[in-house]
Protein backbone atom coordinates (compact mmCIF):
# COMPACT_ATOMS: atom_id res chain seq x y z
CA UNK A 1 0.00 0.00 0.00
CA UNK A 2 2.55 2.20 1.55
CA UNK A 3 5.16 2.00 -1.47
CA UNK A 4 2.15 1.96 -3.94
CA UNK A 5 1.83 5.70 -2.91
CA UNK A 6 5.35 6.19 -3.67
CA UNK A 7 5.04 5.44 -6.78
CA UNK A 8 2.14 7.36 -7.65
CA UNK A 9 4.18 10.35 -5.93
CA UNK A 10 6.89 9.56 -8.11
CA UNK A 11 5.59 9.18 -11.11
CA UNK A 12 3.17 12.51 -10.40
CA UNK A 13 6.77 14.30 -9.77
CA UNK A 14 8.38 12.91 -13.25
CA UNK A 15 5.27 14.19 -15.33
CA UNK A 16 5.52 17.90 -13.75
CA UNK A 17 9.10 18.29 -13.91
CA UNK A 18 9.03 16.98 -17.67
CA UNK A 19 5.99 19.68 -18.36
CA UNK A 20 8.05 22.27 -16.82
CA UNK A 21 11.11 21.68 -18.31
CA UNK A 22 9.51 21.93 -21.93
CA UNK A 23 7.73 25.18 -20.65
CA UNK A 24 10.74 26.51 -19.74
CA UNK A 25 12.26 25.29 -22.70
CA UNK A 26 9.32 27.15 -24.48
CA UNK A 27 10.01 30.14 -22.42
CA UNK A 28 13.82 30.74 -22.15
CA UNK A 29 13.87 29.72 -26.51
CA UNK A 30 13.42 33.42 -27.20
CA UNK A 31 16.11 35.09 -24.98
CA UNK A 32 18.09 31.52 -26.10
CA UNK A 33 17.71 32.33 -29.57
CA UNK A 34 18.41 35.86 -29.00
CA UNK A 35 22.08 35.40 -27.32
CA UNK A 36 23.07 33.22 -30.09
CA UNK A 37 21.52 35.82 -32.84
CA UNK A 38 23.74 38.31 -31.76
CA UNK A 39 26.78 36.43 -32.06
CA UNK A 40 26.19 35.88 -35.77
CA UNK A 41 27.18 37.16 -38.95
CA UNK A 42 24.36 37.95 -41.90
CA UNK A 43 25.26 34.61 -43.85
CA UNK A 44 24.18 32.98 -40.85
CA UNK A 45 21.00 34.46 -39.90
CA UNK A 46 20.05 34.22 -43.70
CA UNK A 47 20.18 30.85 -44.65
CA UNK A 48 17.58 28.02 -45.33
CA UNK A 49 19.37 26.09 -43.02
CA UNK A 50 20.38 28.12 -39.41
CA UNK A 51 21.69 26.63 -36.37
CA UNK A 52 20.57 27.86 -32.86
CA UNK A 53 24.69 28.13 -32.13
CA UNK A 54 26.84 30.75 -33.67
CA UNK A 55 29.91 29.06 -35.32
CA UNK A 56 32.26 31.19 -32.96
CA UNK A 57 31.83 34.63 -30.46
CA UNK A 58 31.64 36.70 -33.10
CA UNK A 59 31.13 40.08 -31.67
CA UNK A 60 30.66 41.67 -35.33
CA UNK A 61 27.40 43.47 -34.59
CA UNK A 62 28.04 44.72 -31.01
CA UNK A 63 31.20 46.30 -32.32
CA UNK A 64 28.91 47.80 -35.08
CA UNK A 65 26.42 48.74 -32.21
CA UNK A 66 29.23 50.87 -30.42
CA UNK A 67 31.80 51.98 -33.54
CA UNK A 68 30.35 52.54 -36.78
CA UNK A 69 26.01 52.67 -36.08
CA UNK A 70 24.97 55.98 -36.59
CA UNK A 71 22.69 55.87 -33.86
CA UNK A 72 24.57 56.70 -30.55
CA UNK A 73 23.89 53.84 -28.78
CA UNK A 74 26.60 54.40 -25.78
CA UNK A 75 24.42 57.34 -25.23
CA UNK A 76 21.11 55.38 -24.32
CA UNK A 77 22.88 52.92 -22.58
CA UNK A 78 24.22 56.38 -20.06
CA UNK A 79 21.12 57.81 -20.13
CA UNK A 80 19.75 54.63 -19.43
CA UNK A 81 21.79 54.29 -16.20
CA UNK A 82 21.30 58.31 -15.53
CA UNK A 83 17.36 57.39 -15.18
CA UNK A 84 17.39 54.10 -13.66
CA UNK A 85 19.79 55.51 -10.70
CA UNK A 86 18.18 58.55 -10.35
CA UNK A 87 14.60 56.83 -9.74
CA UNK A 88 16.48 54.31 -7.29
CA UNK A 89 17.87 56.83 -5.21
CA UNK A 90 14.61 58.93 -4.97
CA UNK A 91 12.32 55.72 -4.21
CA UNK A 92 14.69 54.51 -1.56
CA UNK A 93 14.71 57.37 0.41
CA UNK A 94 11.07 58.26 0.15
CA UNK A 95 9.96 54.70 0.78
CA UNK A 96 12.37 54.32 3.31
CA UNK A 97 11.18 57.60 5.19
CA UNK A 98 7.60 57.24 4.42
CA UNK A 99 7.17 53.41 4.87
CA UNK A 100 8.38 54.55 8.69
CA UNK A 101 5.84 57.11 8.91
CA UNK A 102 2.98 55.27 8.16
CA UNK A 103 4.34 51.91 9.69
CA UNK A 104 5.10 54.13 13.32
CA UNK A 105 4.33 57.20 13.66
CA UNK A 106 0.83 58.90 14.27
CA UNK A 107 -0.59 61.58 12.17
CA UNK A 108 -4.33 63.16 11.14
CA UNK A 109 -6.08 60.86 7.98
CA UNK A 110 -2.76 58.84 8.15
CA UNK A 111 -4.72 55.39 7.33
CA UNK A 112 -7.03 57.31 4.73
CA UNK A 113 -3.89 58.55 2.82
CA UNK A 114 -2.11 54.92 2.94
CA UNK A 115 -5.22 53.61 1.38
CA UNK A 116 -5.51 55.81 -1.43
CA UNK A 117 -2.05 55.28 -2.14
CA UNK A 118 -2.76 51.74 -1.99
CA UNK A 119 -5.60 51.88 -4.53
CA UNK A 120 -3.36 53.90 -6.89
CA UNK A 121 -1.90 50.43 -7.66
CA UNK A 122 -5.00 49.39 -9.58
CA UNK A 123 -5.48 52.64 -11.72
CA UNK A 124 -4.47 51.65 -15.42
CA UNK A 125 -1.67 53.67 -16.83
CA UNK A 126 -3.88 54.75 -19.98
CA UNK A 127 -6.06 56.95 -17.15
CA UNK A 128 -3.27 59.40 -16.28
CA UNK A 129 -0.93 59.28 -19.20
CA UNK A 130 -2.29 61.91 -21.43
CA UNK A 131 -2.44 64.49 -18.57
CA UNK A 132 0.93 63.65 -17.54
CA UNK A 133 2.37 64.37 -20.43
CA UNK A 134 1.09 67.66 -20.26
CA UNK A 135 1.84 68.09 -17.05
CA UNK A 136 5.24 67.07 -17.93
CA UNK A 137 5.44 69.69 -20.68
CA UNK A 138 3.83 72.48 -18.66
CA UNK A 139 7.14 71.73 -15.75
CA UNK A 140 9.22 71.46 -18.36
CA UNK A 141 10.48 68.39 -17.78
CA UNK A 142 9.43 66.53 -21.11
CA UNK A 143 12.71 65.89 -22.89
CA UNK A 144 14.84 65.96 -19.30
CA UNK A 145 15.94 62.22 -17.91
CA UNK A 146 15.85 63.82 -14.23
CA UNK A 147 11.72 64.64 -15.10
CA UNK A 148 11.40 60.88 -16.55
CA UNK A 149 13.09 59.33 -13.24
CA UNK A 150 10.90 62.08 -11.12
CA UNK A 151 7.64 60.55 -12.80
CA UNK A 152 8.76 57.02 -12.92
CA UNK A 153 9.54 57.79 -9.11
CA UNK A 154 6.27 58.36 -8.54
CA UNK A 155 5.16 55.67 -10.18
CA UNK A 156 6.56 53.27 -8.97
CA UNK A 157 6.52 54.66 -5.13
CA UNK A 158 3.02 53.27 -4.37
CA UNK A 159 3.90 49.50 -3.94
CA UNK A 160 7.37 50.54 -2.85
CA UNK A 161 5.48 52.23 0.40
CA UNK A 162 3.67 49.33 1.30
CA UNK A 163 6.39 46.88 0.89
CA UNK A 164 9.02 49.31 3.00
CA UNK A 165 5.57 50.04 5.70
CA UNK A 166 4.85 45.62 5.95
CA UNK A 167 8.86 46.08 6.77
CA UNK A 168 8.89 47.91 9.43
CA UNK A 169 5.39 46.88 10.72
CA UNK A 170 7.74 42.95 11.21
CA UNK A 171 10.00 44.89 13.62
CA UNK A 172 9.34 44.06 17.05
CA UNK A 173 8.02 47.03 19.31
CA UNK A 174 10.45 46.71 21.90
CA UNK A 175 13.50 47.93 20.33
CA UNK A 176 12.30 51.07 19.84
CA UNK A 177 10.66 51.33 23.24
CA UNK A 178 14.41 50.35 24.24
CA UNK A 179 16.04 53.10 22.61
CA UNK A 180 13.11 55.58 23.20
CA UNK A 181 14.07 55.19 26.75
CA UNK A 182 17.41 56.15 26.39
CA UNK A 183 16.05 59.49 24.39
CA UNK A 184 16.22 58.99 21.17
CA UNK A 185 14.44 61.30 18.71
CA UNK A 186 12.23 59.59 16.30
CA UNK A 187 14.52 59.82 13.30
CA UNK A 188 17.13 57.96 15.34
CA UNK A 189 15.00 55.48 15.70
CA UNK A 190 14.37 55.61 12.03
CA UNK A 191 18.19 55.61 11.09
CA UNK A 192 19.62 52.84 14.17
CA UNK A 193 17.10 50.81 14.68
CA UNK A 194 14.75 50.25 12.31
CA UNK A 195 16.88 51.04 8.94
CA UNK A 196 19.22 48.15 9.84
CA UNK A 197 16.34 46.14 10.94
CA UNK A 198 14.13 46.59 7.99
CA UNK A 199 16.86 46.64 5.26
CA UNK A 200 16.42 43.37 3.52
CA UNK A 201 13.29 45.10 2.27
CA UNK A 202 15.05 48.05 1.55
CA UNK A 203 17.06 45.86 -0.80
CA UNK A 204 13.96 44.80 -2.93
CA UNK A 205 12.78 48.15 -3.12
CA UNK A 206 16.04 49.43 -4.76
CA UNK A 207 16.11 45.95 -6.86
CA UNK A 208 12.55 46.67 -7.62
CA UNK A 209 12.28 49.90 -9.02
CA UNK A 210 15.28 49.65 -11.23
CA UNK A 211 13.67 47.02 -13.09
CA UNK A 212 10.83 48.96 -13.48
CA UNK A 213 12.99 51.81 -14.71
CA UNK A 214 15.25 50.10 -16.62
CA UNK A 215 12.57 48.51 -18.38
CA UNK A 216 10.67 51.35 -18.81
CA UNK A 217 9.42 51.52 -22.47
CA UNK A 218 5.92 53.13 -22.46
CA UNK A 219 6.74 56.30 -20.58
CA UNK A 220 10.40 56.73 -21.88
CA UNK A 221 8.76 56.09 -25.67
CA UNK A 222 6.36 59.07 -24.72
CA UNK A 223 8.22 61.60 -22.37
CA UNK A 224 11.46 61.52 -24.68
CA UNK A 225 11.10 62.50 -27.97
CA UNK A 226 15.12 63.88 -28.76
CA UNK A 227 17.11 60.81 -30.12
CA UNK A 228 20.00 61.99 -28.01
CA UNK A 229 17.75 61.75 -24.37
CA UNK A 230 16.42 57.85 -25.67
CA UNK A 231 17.05 55.22 -23.58
CA UNK A 232 17.69 51.63 -24.38
CA UNK A 233 14.38 49.94 -23.95
CA UNK A 234 13.28 53.35 -26.46
CA UNK A 235 16.38 52.97 -28.50
CA UNK A 236 16.26 49.27 -29.54
CA UNK A 237 13.01 49.89 -31.40
CA UNK A 238 14.41 52.53 -33.67
CA UNK A 239 15.12 51.15 -37.08
CA UNK A 240 18.87 50.90 -38.36
CA UNK A 241 20.19 52.29 -40.95
CA UNK A 242 22.49 49.78 -41.96
CA UNK A 243 25.05 50.92 -45.00
CA UNK A 244 26.60 48.52 -47.78
CA UNK A 245 30.00 48.97 -46.18
CA UNK A 246 28.81 46.98 -43.45
CA UNK A 247 27.79 44.05 -45.59
CA UNK A 248 29.03 41.21 -42.76
CA UNK A 249 26.11 42.27 -40.85
CA UNK A 250 22.21 41.59 -40.27
CA UNK A 251 19.96 44.28 -39.35
CA UNK A 252 18.25 41.39 -36.95
CA UNK A 253 21.64 40.84 -35.46
CA UNK A 254 22.15 44.04 -34.52
CA UNK A 255 18.63 44.12 -33.29
CA UNK A 256 19.18 40.94 -31.22
CA UNK A 257 22.40 42.61 -29.89
CA UNK A 258 20.71 45.81 -28.52
CA UNK A 259 18.05 43.25 -26.99
CA UNK A 260 20.52 41.80 -25.17
CA UNK A 261 22.30 44.64 -23.72
CA UNK A 262 18.58 45.84 -22.62
CA UNK A 263 18.23 42.74 -21.07
CA UNK A 264 21.25 41.52 -19.38
CA UNK A 265 21.42 43.65 -16.32
CA UNK A 266 18.12 42.98 -15.50
CA UNK A 267 18.73 39.46 -15.74
CA UNK A 268 21.71 39.48 -14.14
CA UNK A 269 19.94 41.92 -11.22
CA UNK A 270 16.92 39.49 -11.19
CA UNK A 271 18.83 36.10 -10.62
CA UNK A 272 21.14 37.76 -7.97
CA UNK A 273 17.60 38.16 -5.69
CA UNK A 274 15.49 35.90 -6.37
CA UNK A 275 15.28 33.97 -3.97
CA UNK A 276 14.63 37.01 -1.34
CA UNK A 277 11.89 38.26 -3.92
CA UNK A 278 10.06 34.85 -3.35
CA UNK A 279 10.54 34.29 0.03
CA UNK A 280 10.04 37.78 1.33
CA UNK A 281 6.69 37.79 -0.93
CA UNK A 282 6.33 34.07 0.79
CA UNK A 283 6.37 36.34 4.22
CA UNK A 284 4.63 39.52 3.47
CA UNK A 285 1.51 38.00 1.77
CA UNK A 286 0.52 35.26 4.29
CA UNK A 287 -2.34 34.92 6.10
CA UNK B 1 1.51 69.32 20.06
CA UNK B 2 0.23 70.17 17.36
CA UNK B 3 3.32 71.68 16.28
CA UNK B 4 4.63 68.17 16.54
CA UNK B 5 1.64 67.13 14.70
CA UNK B 6 3.27 68.31 11.91
CA UNK B 7 6.48 67.24 12.34
CA UNK B 8 4.93 63.55 12.45
CA UNK B 9 3.68 64.13 9.04
CA UNK B 10 7.61 64.53 7.38
CA UNK B 11 8.11 61.54 7.15
CA UNK B 12 5.48 60.99 4.39
CA UNK B 13 6.26 64.43 3.12
CA UNK B 14 8.28 63.16 0.01
CA UNK B 15 6.95 60.51 -1.45
CA UNK B 16 3.54 62.18 -1.04
CA UNK B 17 4.98 64.94 -2.76
CA UNK B 18 5.54 62.90 -5.62
CA UNK B 19 2.75 61.21 -6.16
CA UNK B 20 0.54 64.05 -5.67
CA UNK B 21 2.19 65.81 -8.54
CA UNK B 22 2.93 63.12 -10.77
CA UNK B 23 0.31 61.06 -10.37
CA UNK B 24 -3.52 61.81 -8.37
CA UNK B 25 -3.25 65.34 -10.33
CA UNK B 26 -2.37 63.68 -13.75
CA UNK B 27 -5.60 61.07 -13.13
CA UNK B 28 -7.53 63.58 -11.95
CA UNK B 29 -6.63 66.33 -14.12
CA UNK B 30 -7.21 63.46 -16.84
CA UNK B 31 -10.87 63.66 -16.11
CA UNK B 32 -11.18 67.18 -16.66
CA UNK B 33 -8.94 67.29 -19.89
CA UNK B 34 -11.81 65.24 -21.37
CA UNK B 35 -14.54 67.56 -21.14
CA UNK B 36 -11.93 70.01 -23.21
CA UNK B 37 -10.90 70.86 -26.77
CA UNK B 38 -7.39 70.84 -25.65
CA UNK B 39 -4.37 70.63 -28.15
CA UNK B 40 -0.81 70.69 -27.58
CA UNK B 41 0.82 71.64 -24.63
CA UNK B 42 -0.56 75.08 -24.41
CA UNK B 43 -2.31 76.24 -21.60
CA UNK B 44 -5.29 77.22 -23.48
CA UNK B 45 -8.26 74.94 -23.38
CA UNK B 46 -11.62 74.99 -24.47
CA UNK B 47 -14.46 73.71 -22.72
CA UNK B 48 -16.47 71.30 -24.84
CA UNK B 49 -18.78 69.36 -22.35
CA UNK B 50 -19.35 66.09 -23.88
CA UNK B 51 -18.58 66.64 -27.35
CA UNK B 52 -15.23 64.63 -27.16
CA UNK B 53 -18.01 61.78 -26.31
CA UNK B 54 -20.01 62.25 -28.65
CA UNK B 55 -17.44 62.69 -31.24
CA UNK B 56 -16.20 59.16 -29.89
CA UNK B 57 -19.27 57.30 -30.57
CA UNK B 58 -19.23 57.76 -33.76
CA UNK B 59 -15.83 57.39 -34.41
CA UNK B 60 -15.25 54.35 -35.94
CA UNK B 61 -11.83 53.99 -35.16
CA UNK B 62 -12.69 53.65 -31.07
CA UNK B 63 -15.14 51.29 -31.61
CA UNK B 64 -12.33 49.17 -34.32
CA UNK B 65 -9.80 50.09 -31.23
CA UNK B 66 -12.07 48.53 -28.84
CA UNK B 67 -12.90 45.54 -30.43
CA UNK B 68 -9.42 44.71 -31.29
CA UNK B 69 -8.52 45.19 -27.41
CA UNK B 70 -11.59 43.15 -26.76
CA UNK B 71 -9.89 40.66 -29.13
CA UNK B 72 -6.30 41.25 -27.68
CA UNK B 73 -7.88 40.36 -23.61
CA UNK B 74 -9.99 37.12 -24.81
CA UNK B 75 -6.86 35.30 -27.07
CA UNK B 76 -4.05 36.39 -24.35
CA UNK B 77 -5.75 36.48 -20.89
CA UNK B 78 -7.40 33.25 -20.59
CA UNK B 79 -4.80 31.12 -21.79
CA UNK B 80 -1.62 33.61 -19.69
CA UNK B 81 -4.18 32.81 -16.43
CA UNK B 82 -4.22 29.03 -17.28
CA UNK B 83 -0.61 28.67 -17.78
CA UNK B 84 0.16 30.63 -14.83
CA UNK B 85 -1.99 28.50 -12.55
CA UNK B 86 -1.09 25.49 -13.11
CA UNK B 87 2.39 26.17 -13.53
CA UNK B 88 2.09 27.86 -10.23
CA UNK B 89 0.55 24.56 -8.43
CA UNK B 90 2.80 22.03 -10.40
CA UNK B 91 6.17 24.38 -8.83
CA UNK B 92 4.54 24.31 -5.79
CA UNK B 93 4.30 20.84 -5.42
CA UNK B 94 7.70 19.67 -6.46
CA UNK B 95 9.76 18.04 -3.69
CA UNK B 96 12.78 18.67 -4.91
CA UNK B 97 12.92 22.10 -3.98
CA UNK B 98 16.25 23.43 -5.77
CA UNK B 99 14.94 22.33 -9.31
CA UNK B 100 11.58 24.48 -8.33
CA UNK B 101 13.33 27.55 -7.65
CA UNK B 102 15.35 27.03 -11.36
CA UNK B 103 11.88 26.91 -12.66
CA UNK B 104 10.62 29.44 -11.28
CA UNK B 105 13.26 32.14 -12.36
CA UNK B 106 13.31 31.10 -16.21
CA UNK B 107 9.63 31.39 -15.83
CA UNK B 108 9.59 35.10 -14.44
CA UNK B 109 12.28 36.11 -16.43
CA UNK B 110 9.78 37.71 -19.78
CA UNK B 111 8.61 40.00 -17.07
CA UNK B 112 12.14 41.11 -15.75
CA UNK B 113 13.45 41.20 -19.22
CA UNK B 114 12.37 45.32 -20.54
CA UNK B 115 9.48 44.67 -22.75
CA UNK B 116 11.09 46.25 -25.61
CA UNK B 117 13.81 43.57 -25.26
CA UNK B 118 11.45 40.86 -25.01
CA UNK B 119 9.44 42.33 -28.44
CA UNK B 120 12.44 42.59 -30.35
CA UNK B 121 13.01 38.98 -29.74
CA UNK B 122 9.86 38.27 -30.96
CA UNK B 123 10.20 40.86 -33.93
CA UNK B 124 13.37 38.62 -35.04
CA UNK B 125 11.59 35.41 -34.52
CA UNK B 126 8.67 36.49 -36.85
CA UNK B 127 10.07 37.84 -39.45
CA UNK B 128 9.15 36.38 -43.06
CA UNK B 129 12.62 34.59 -43.47
CA UNK B 130 13.02 34.37 -39.26
CA UNK B 131 13.33 31.08 -37.49
CA UNK B 132 9.63 30.56 -37.33
CA UNK B 133 9.16 30.32 -40.87
CA UNK B 134 12.36 28.46 -41.68
CA UNK B 135 11.02 25.98 -39.38
CA UNK B 136 7.92 25.94 -41.09
CA UNK B 137 8.59 25.89 -43.79
CA UNK B 138 11.29 22.77 -43.45
CA UNK B 139 7.98 20.66 -41.87
CA UNK B 140 6.36 21.17 -44.92
CA UNK B 141 4.28 23.61 -44.14
CA UNK B 142 3.54 27.55 -46.05
CA UNK B 143 5.29 30.18 -43.96
CA UNK B 144 2.98 32.46 -42.16
CA UNK B 145 2.79 36.41 -42.33
CA UNK B 146 3.14 36.92 -38.51
CA UNK B 147 3.36 40.62 -38.40
CA UNK B 148 2.47 41.32 -42.10
CA UNK B 149 -0.67 39.09 -42.28
CA UNK B 150 -3.87 41.57 -41.18
CA UNK B 151 -5.22 38.35 -39.76
CA UNK B 152 -2.80 36.98 -38.31
CA UNK B 153 -0.94 39.52 -36.48
CA UNK B 154 -3.27 39.58 -33.27
CA UNK B 155 -2.56 36.45 -32.53
CA UNK B 156 1.06 37.11 -33.09
CA UNK B 157 0.48 39.76 -30.52
CA UNK B 158 -1.04 37.67 -28.26
CA UNK B 159 1.39 35.01 -28.09
CA UNK B 160 4.18 37.15 -27.48
CA UNK B 161 1.86 38.91 -24.78
CA UNK B 162 1.23 35.49 -22.93
CA UNK B 163 4.94 34.71 -22.88
CA UNK B 164 5.70 37.96 -21.80
CA UNK B 165 2.72 38.32 -19.15
CA UNK B 166 2.25 34.49 -17.54
CA UNK B 167 5.46 35.01 -15.13
CA UNK B 168 3.77 37.71 -13.74
CA UNK B 169 -0.17 36.09 -12.82
CA UNK B 170 2.61 32.37 -12.17
CA UNK B 171 4.50 34.32 -9.36
CA UNK B 172 1.14 35.03 -7.30
CA UNK B 173 -0.29 31.65 -7.76
CA UNK B 174 2.60 30.32 -6.79
CA UNK B 175 3.24 32.34 -3.61
CA UNK B 176 -0.47 31.49 -3.00
CA UNK B 177 -0.26 28.00 -3.16
CA UNK B 178 3.09 27.96 -1.10
CA UNK B 179 0.92 29.70 1.70
CA UNK B 180 -1.32 27.20 2.00
CA UNK B 181 -0.81 25.84 5.29
CA UNK B 182 1.16 22.24 5.10
CA UNK B 183 -1.46 20.45 8.27
CA UNK B 184 -4.23 21.29 5.07
CA UNK B 185 -2.02 19.76 2.71
CA UNK B 186 -0.87 16.54 4.97
CA UNK B 187 -4.66 15.75 5.78
CA UNK B 188 -5.64 15.29 2.11
CA UNK B 189 -2.40 13.70 1.77
CA UNK B 190 -3.23 11.01 4.46
CA UNK B 191 -6.88 10.52 3.41
CA UNK B 192 -5.56 9.31 0.16
CA UNK B 193 -6.98 12.24 -1.78
CA UNK B 194 -6.24 11.91 -5.57
CA UNK B 195 -3.71 14.80 -6.93
CA UNK B 196 -6.70 16.14 -9.30
CA UNK B 197 -9.29 15.58 -5.83
CA UNK B 198 -6.62 17.78 -3.81
CA UNK B 199 -6.28 20.42 -6.73
CA UNK B 200 -9.89 21.23 -6.75
CA UNK B 201 -10.59 20.52 -3.26
CA UNK B 202 -7.50 21.61 -1.06
CA UNK B 203 -5.34 23.81 -2.95
CA UNK B 204 -7.91 25.99 -5.46
CA UNK B 205 -10.22 26.63 -2.60
CA UNK B 206 -7.31 28.16 -0.41
CA UNK B 207 -6.56 30.58 -3.26
CA UNK B 208 -9.71 31.60 -3.93
CA UNK B 209 -9.48 35.12 -2.49
CA UNK B 210 -6.69 35.41 -5.44
CA UNK B 211 -8.48 33.77 -7.64
CA UNK B 212 -11.37 36.58 -7.19
CA UNK B 213 -8.64 39.31 -8.04
CA UNK B 214 -7.75 37.58 -11.15
CA UNK B 215 -11.35 37.56 -12.31
CA UNK B 216 -11.91 41.19 -11.65
CA UNK B 217 -8.74 42.23 -13.04
CA UNK B 218 -10.14 40.56 -16.65
CA UNK B 219 -11.72 43.44 -16.91
CA UNK B 220 -9.37 45.57 -16.47
CA UNK B 221 -6.86 44.10 -18.68
CA UNK B 222 -8.82 45.72 -21.59
CA UNK B 223 -6.70 48.80 -20.91
CA UNK B 224 -3.65 46.93 -21.22
CA UNK B 225 -1.22 46.05 -24.02
CA UNK B 226 0.31 49.52 -25.26
CA UNK B 227 3.53 48.54 -24.71
CA UNK B 228 3.70 45.21 -26.61
CA UNK B 229 2.14 46.45 -29.39
CA UNK B 230 3.61 49.64 -29.50
CA UNK B 231 7.13 47.92 -29.31
CA UNK B 232 5.93 45.37 -31.68
CA UNK B 233 3.96 45.86 -34.18
CA UNK B 234 3.00 49.45 -33.80
CA UNK B 235 -0.94 49.50 -34.17
CA UNK B 236 0.12 47.74 -37.55
CA UNK B 237 -0.40 46.02 -40.32
CA UNK B 238 -3.65 48.22 -41.70
CA UNK B 239 -4.37 48.62 -37.73
CA UNK B 240 -4.92 44.98 -37.06
CA UNK B 241 -3.13 45.54 -33.73
CA UNK B 242 -4.35 49.47 -33.24
CA UNK B 243 -6.07 48.49 -29.42
CA UNK B 244 -7.81 50.92 -28.16
CA UNK B 245 -4.97 52.77 -25.91
CA UNK B 246 -2.76 53.09 -28.83
CA UNK B 247 -5.49 54.75 -30.98
CA UNK B 248 -5.50 57.21 -28.06
CA UNK B 249 -1.97 57.35 -27.91
CA UNK B 250 -1.60 58.06 -31.50
CA UNK B 251 -4.07 60.72 -32.19
CA UNK B 252 -2.06 62.64 -28.85
CA UNK B 253 1.29 62.29 -27.34
CA UNK B 254 2.52 60.43 -30.59
CA UNK B 255 0.24 62.34 -33.09
CA UNK B 256 -1.98 65.43 -33.82
CA UNK B 257 -1.67 65.99 -29.88
CA UNK B 258 -5.74 66.20 -29.47
CA UNK B 259 -5.03 65.58 -25.82
CA UNK B 260 -8.74 66.53 -24.63
CA UNK B 261 -10.45 64.34 -27.38
CA UNK B 262 -7.93 61.15 -25.95
CA UNK B 263 -8.22 61.75 -22.65
CA UNK B 264 -12.10 61.39 -23.60
CA UNK B 265 -11.47 58.15 -24.94
CA UNK B 266 -9.10 56.76 -22.29
CA UNK B 267 -12.21 57.80 -19.49
CA UNK B 268 -14.81 56.07 -21.92
CA UNK B 269 -12.68 52.92 -21.69
CA UNK B 270 -11.98 53.02 -17.80
CA UNK B 271 -15.95 53.36 -17.62
CA UNK B 272 -16.37 50.65 -19.57
CA UNK B 273 -13.67 48.75 -18.15
CA UNK B 274 -15.49 49.95 -14.41
CA UNK B 275 -18.60 48.47 -16.06
CA UNK B 276 -17.74 45.10 -16.88
CA UNK B 277 -15.88 44.54 -13.69
CA UNK B 278 -19.08 44.80 -12.06
CA UNK B 279 -20.53 42.24 -13.55
CA UNK B 280 -17.83 39.98 -13.61
CA UNK B 281 -18.06 40.68 -9.62
CA UNK B 282 -21.69 40.26 -9.74
CA UNK B 283 -21.51 36.86 -11.79
CA UNK B 284 -18.41 35.54 -9.70
CA UNK B 285 -20.94 36.45 -6.52
CA UNK B 286 -23.40 34.55 -8.11
CA UNK B 287 -21.30 31.31 -8.80
CA UNK B 288 -19.88 31.31 -4.96
CA UNK B 289 -23.50 31.33 -3.42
Amino acid sequence: MFSLKRREIFRQQVTFNIILAVLAIVVAFPIFWTICSSFKTIQEIYTLNPKILPKSLDFVNYKFLFETSVIDYKQAIINSIVVSITTVVIVVICSALGGYGFSRINFKYRDNIFNTIVMLQFVPLTAGIIAQWQIMSLLNLRDSLIGLALLLAAIILPPNLVLMRQSFLSVPTELEDAAKIDGASTFQLLWHVMLPLAGGGLILVAVNSFLFTWGDFIYARTMLTIPSKYTMPVIITVSIPTTPATLRIATYGVYNAAAMITAIPAIIFFILIQNRFYEGAREGLKG
Amino acid sequence: MKSKYYSNFIYILPALSFILIFNIWPIIWGVVLAFMDFRGVTLTGEWVGLGNFKELISDERVWQGLSISAKYVLYSYPATQLLALVSGWMISELRAKTVGKIYRVILYLPVVIPVSAGMTMFKALYESSGYLNIMLTKLGLSPVGWLTDPNVAIYSLAIASIWRNFGASMFYYLIGFYNVPLEVKESALIDGASLWTRFWKVDLPAIKNMLFIIFIQSAGALTGGLAEVTALTAGGPARATAILPYYSAEISIWGEQRLGYAAAINLFLSIFTLILASVVIRLVKVEKE
